[in-house]
């Protein structure tokens, strides 16, 4: 059974429809081992098939995943914590720098 | 016994994670922490978390999780409290992104208690947190661990 959408969320799709931003489907053709690779995939990074196919279309070509990108920054925040005692300066310089880097994830 | 107390009925906007950023890191709090967010810079935490849904195309949805643990007055000292928080914190890190911070009794009827704000979307397949009661098992349960104590899950709005 599917879940009921909230008050909230069914305003929303109301709002999309409204603005025009209604997803369409579309179909594309594929052997049984392309699919077989592709849904083991899906399986693997905890998402549904679909919602993977977009994903690897959208950021296939990306140098940079949110999951990096939080490791990095969990890295920064130690380092910061340390430096911060000795040398502000270069501790705000590196939280810039972290920024910076976010910047390269879309 | 210690609580989680689940505040749901957020007005799902950025200026709520604005609020709330600001609102965890007072001058009340005893500690500050978090995961895959910059805890030194309200504004970049706030980017941060932004960057994640933008990636995720998750935008339009709930902006926020919040939770409180609240503990009882066997966590007398805040040394404790900041422990416990820390590590209970820590079950979301493998998906999530965390701001937290702990507050001190504000009178004689409120103990040590920490907030927790919660990106729900996974960092690494994009999909929202579910916070009913099934879903909140887990974490209860590590918390429950973590504190060796019976843990009360309840929802406020």
């Amino acid at each position: 059974m599917k879940p009921r959408k909230s008050n909230a969320q069914k305003q929303i799709e109301l709002e999309q429809k409204r603005k025009g931003e209604v997803s369409t489907p579309t179909s594309i053709r594929l052997s049984p081992n392309e699919r077989a690779i592709i849904e083991k995939k899906a399986e693997a990074k905890g998402m549904k098939t679909t919602a993977y196919i977009v994903h690897a279309a959208v950021h296939g070509s990306d140098g940079i995943e949110p999951k990096q990108m939080i490791a990095i920054q969990n890295v920064m925040n130690h380092a910061v914590d340390i430096v911060r005692e000795v040398n502000p300066d270069a501790a705000k310089k590196m939280e810039s720098e972290a920024n910076e880097l976010w910047q390269q994830l879309l | 016994m210690a609580a989680v107390i689940v505040k749901r009925g957020n007005p799902g906007d950025e200026d709520h994670l604005d609020n709330l950023a600001e609102y965890v890191s007072d001058k009340r709090a005893l500690m500050v922490g978090g995961n895959g967010v910059d805890y030194h810079d309200l504004n970049a935490v706030k980017e941060q978390m932004m960057k994640v849904k933008e990636y995720y195309d998750k935008t339009k949805n709930c902006v926020l999780v919040q939770m409180i643990l609240s503990y009882n007055n066997t966590v007398d000292n805040a040394a404790d409290a900041c422990n416990f928080t820390r590590q209970a914190a820590s079950f979301f890190d493998e998906n999530y992104q965390t701001l937290y911070c702990v507050h001190a009794k504000d009178n004689e009827c409120s103990n040590y208690h920490a907030h927790i704000m919660i990106n729900p979307v996974n960092v690494n397949n994009g999909r929202m947190m579910q916070t009913d009661s099934e879903s909140m098992k887990p974490f209860c349960a590590h918390f429950a661990d973590v504190t060796e104590s019976k843990i009360w899950l309840k929802y406020k709005k």
